[in-house]
């Protein structure tokens, strides 16, 4: 294979594992718990701007560089650091990931508390305005990531290795491997009696309050939950691309999770992954085009932009529950209910040929 | 058909989405007459007179009022014609007042002149017939009581001079005396002239004043019958809520 | 702008994001016509208006309109709203990058009409508060006295009692379209004449409107004005205090709007009970004349 396949693929395993985190854990949300979640770029974007903040200040600490943080510089010494002290990278890399997903969990846990007591629009309305409004600050505050230049120089925690296709490979691995743990834990989650639980609040939140169920803390532990996943997703997205910018974090990637989510299905892990795939494969499929045969007068992601916006669109009139919506699960309970069901329509039938003989 | 028919509505199949709630119910109206629909819980009464008003899917069957087939048309258009409907929970506009609650109904239906003398005239015409809501006037409907809220629907309706007014429990959530004060005003309307489709649960209190009467039970027509009959043979009505149909 | 907002919000019970691609539309239709095509100011404001309207009826015919026949829930339309929004912008992007026009304002010099120290008005200060004003009155007129107005309250109220009184709720609909569609012309075509003109120009007036929307209670529209002009005057009086007093930078406007948000939104949650104060308040100042 030629390495620039090698790379492509690699790249697009990597973006796939980031968008699956974010859709899994918009799924967890919206689709087993009931929380229209319109914010989903805010918690993602902390994940990056975590690490926007973290990564160079702990690395300028360590190893004293003078430069301002913010400068060319300062950035470049800060790639060459990365590759000359992989041990310390990879501990920094680590860390952030944790911190992250800690501050994610904070902040979704704080949000949770005046936002669920809203109705769902309320809701939805609210995180969204949160989110833009935070990245109006971030953008215009110098001291987060640099205001509106943001910061780059983060070095990729694989960076010293020295061929370029084994460094690619490796951190798409380690991006696949958190996604697939996403995907484990959220499926055990959700078929598990706790999940059972939020499903019961999506489907009827008064009547699970009757059963005994707070309401409540299920909620803001699903926000919780779901919240640090994207903040993880978002420290993985700074990291692979190197530097992290405000502007990048606009509500397009809030429509993005709820795109992969309609594609796949409400409430259907497997089919959120597959919707998720189907994404990025047009994603980066775009993205390779028009060095081939399309040039166009303008930035192709404006097309790319259409192209998911009427999709999306499509998706809502005519399957709004998603591709492959939710199906009942085949527990044992429910194979010995159907046989009864079965068996007791054939009794009756043979009922009446006796009857009428 | 007969000719003193105001409304028929025949083989009607009706329902929400895709699920069906009514299955080929007929019934017909005589002009001038007070016909009562009796069921019990999700017998399919409510959905009968949504479907008839087109807010529920009709999957098949037809509906003719005044020998016009009204089948296809919407609410507004039917309520041009001269039908309206009085739904069983918020059947009043909450946040505007009296006046305008009876102003937007007047000047929307039935297409004879329209100017601020004609519905003056109406005006005082509805306040004879409930001198209660006289000095309501000008406030919100959302500060009246449940009694005052209940006469405001029924002057809505009235006001715009209609052939046949289709009542969807009229009674439900108000006190035994008030129920009693609706009834007869009903009755009342029905005697200046207007067909009435009564839809009640409190079958005792409502049988007395109605002509006809039909059951309906988990969306199928069960009996029918003029209600005197009814009143004689108390226990076919029971016996029919409860799934036991016998032959009239 | 926030008038606009409610209107829409409640008519058809739709959170409509796509409302801010209509100021951008109308915003960009002045300035491109003002600057590239030399025509007066005066006659880009009708097509500005219009194109405005025009793509209000368009969004909603398309859009809206399918969507609440089959009956989808307010998330869903929320959604479709979004997406709209952002597919109108990619357009306006795209006729920006290849027309060079991504950044662009309306050949209009503004007039100082009077100067007090550092306090400088011009005319396009008094034109827009008295647009801003005239709009506000002639709005209120509508709704509250004639019959147009009295039917569009009754159907934010009651949808399906609303067609049992003979609305002839579609037509109407259609109405609130145009009305709606009016404002975010006038918006655009005075920002475009204000200060420069970008396809997220729409968005970024747009989230302070929500904001305001919410501070003054989603469905009155008293509400959403005194929202507004809180939001307005307590975040520009708070930062000049906090900038004179502590140096706070002026950057943490957008982080202020955010505090007076969130509080908005937990006083709508109900947690600190205020509603009694507010209810009081619209009373006294709005519905006068209903009171005997």
């Amino acid at each position: 294979m030629s390495s620039e396949l090698i790379t492509l693929l690699s790249t697009t395993l990597t973006f796939f594992s980031i968008y699956v985190i974010l859709s899994l854990s918009l799924n967890l949300e919206y689709g087993f718990t009931g929380i229209p979640n319109f914010g989903k770029v805010f918690f993602f974007s902390l994940g990056a701007y975590v690490t926007g903040t973290f990564v160079p200040r702990v690395m300028h600490f360590l190893f004293q560089i003078d430069e301002p943080i913010c400068s060319a510089t300062a950035s470049t010494k800060r790639i060459v650091l990365g590759i000359q002290e992989p041990a310390a990278l990879m501990m920094i890399f680590i860390m952030s990931l944790i911190l992250s997903g800690i501050i994610g969990a904070v902040v979704g846990y704080i949000l949770s508390y005046p936002s669920l007591k809203l109705r769902g629009d309320y809701l939805a309305i609210s995180l969204l305005i949160v989110a833009e409004l935070c990245r109006v600050f971030v953008r215009t505050e110098p001291s987060i990531v640099c205001g509106t230049n943001g910061i780059g120089g983060l070095p990729n925690p694989f960076i010293w290795i020295e061929d370029a296709i084994t460094k690619e490979v490796s951190y798409s691995t380690l991006s696949a491997t958190i996604a697939f743990l996403t995907y484990f834990f959220i499926q055990r989650i959700v078929n598990s009696p706790y999940g059972r639980v939020l499903k019961s609040i999506r489907d009827d939140e008064l009547a699970s309050q009757l059963l005994g169920k707070d309401v409540k803390k299920f909620k803001s532990e699903v926000l919780m939950f779901a919240s640090s996943l994207s903040a993880i997703a978002g420290c993985l997205y700074a990291f692979f691309i190197g530097f992290v910018y405000p502007d990048d974090f606009i509500i397009v990637w809030t429509m993005y999770a709820w795109l992969m989510l309609l594609l796949g299905g409400v409430g259907n892990n497997r089919g959120v992954v597959l919707g998720s795939l189907v994404m990025v494969m047009i994603d980066r499929g775009l993205r390779r085009i028009p060095s081939f045969w399309l040039s166009l007068p303008f930035d192709i992601s404006y097309l790319r932009g259409i192209i998911f916006m009427v999709l999306l669109l499509v998706i809502i009139m005519y399957r709004p529950r998603g591709i492959f919506p939710e199906k009942p699960l085949e527990t044992p309970a429910k194979k010995v209910f159907e046989t009864f069901i079965r068996n007791s329509l054939k009794f009756k039938k043979n009922n009446l040929i006796n009857s009428s003989e | 058909m007969i000719r003193d028919q105001i409304l028929h509505v025949s083989n009607l199949c009706a329902g929400y989405g895709k699920t069906v709630v009514l299955h080929d119910v007929s019934i017909s109206l005589v002009r001038d007459s007070l016909t009562l629909i009796v069921g019990p819980n999700g017998s399919g009464k409510s959905t009968l007179a949504k479907a008839i008003f087109n807010l529920a899917n009709v999957f098949a069957g037809e509906i003719i009022f005044k020998n016009i087939n009204v089948t296809k048309m919407t609410a507004e258009e039917k309520t041009a014609l001269g039908m309206q409907m009085i739904p069983q929970v918020s059947n009043v506009f909450e946040n505007l007042t009296v006046k305008e609650n009876l102003e937007i109904s007047f000047f929307n239906t039935r297409k004879t002149d329209k100017n601020k003398k004609s519905f003056e005239d109406m005006l005082e015409y509805v306040f004879q017939i409930f001198p209660n809501l006289r000095n309501r006037e000008n406030d919100k409907v959302k500060l009246l009581s449940g009694g005052e809220r209940q006469m405001v629907a029924l002057a809505r309706a009235l006001i715009t001079k209609p052939e046949l007014i289709i009542f969807d429990e009229p009674t439900a959530m108000l006190s035994p005396a008030l129920s009693n004060f609706i009834l007869n005003k009903i009755k009342e309307i029905n005697h200046s002239g207007v067909a009435v489709m009564l839809i009640e649960q409190n079958v005792k209190a409502a049988i007395g004043i109605a002509d006809y009467l039909y059951v309906l039970l988990s969306g199928k027509k069960v009996l029918e019958g003029p209600s005197e009959k009814f009143i004689k043979d108390f226990k076919i009505l029971e016996d029919a809520f409860f799934g036991k149909v016998r032959e009239v | 702008m926030a008038y606009g907002l409610t209107v829409t919000l409640s008519s058809i019970r739709i959170y409509n994001w796509a409302y801010a691609e209509y100021v951008t539309i109308s915003a960009y239709i002045t300035a491109v016509l003002s600057t590239r095509y030399l025509v007066n100011i005066w006659l880009c404001f009708p097509i500005a208006i219009t194109s405005a309207v025009v793509m209000s009826i368009l969004v909603d015919e398309l859009v809206y309109k399918p969507l609440s026949a089959r009956g989808s829930t307010i998330i869903q339309i929320m959604l479709a709203s979004i997406a709209t929004g952002l597919l109108i912008r990619y357009f306006i992007y795209i006729f920006a990058s290849i027309n060079n026009v991504v950044i662009i304002k309306a050949a209009y010099a503004s007039r100082t009409i009077f100067t007090y120290n550092t306090l400088v008005i011009t005319d396009l200060d008094v034109a827009t508060i008295l647009v801003t004003l005239s709009m506000m009155i002639i709005f209120h007129f509508i709704l509250s006295k004639t019959l147009l107005g009295k039917q569009i309250r009754a159907m934010w109220d009651n949808f399906e009692l609303a067609r049992l009184s003979g609305v002839k709720v579609f037509r109407v609909r259609r109405f609130v379209c145009i009305l709606v569609g009016i404002p975010a012309g006038i918006i655009g075509s005075l920002w475009s004449i204000y200060s420069t003109v970008t396809p997220t120009t729409g968005w970024i007036l747009l989230l302070p409107a929500f904001a305001a929307v919410i501070v003054g209670g989603l469905v009155s529209i008293p509400g959403a004005v005194v929202g507004g002009y809180l939001l307005g005057l307590g975040e520009n009086l708070i930062m000049a205090i906090a900038y004179r007093l502590f140096n706070i930078s002026l950057a943490y406007k957008p982080l202020l709007m955010l505090l007076i948000m969130l509080l908005a939104l937990f006083v709508r949650a109900e947690i600190i009970p205020i509603r009694f104060f507010t209810s009081s308040i619209h009373k006294s100042i709005f519905r006068r004349s209903g009171c005997k």
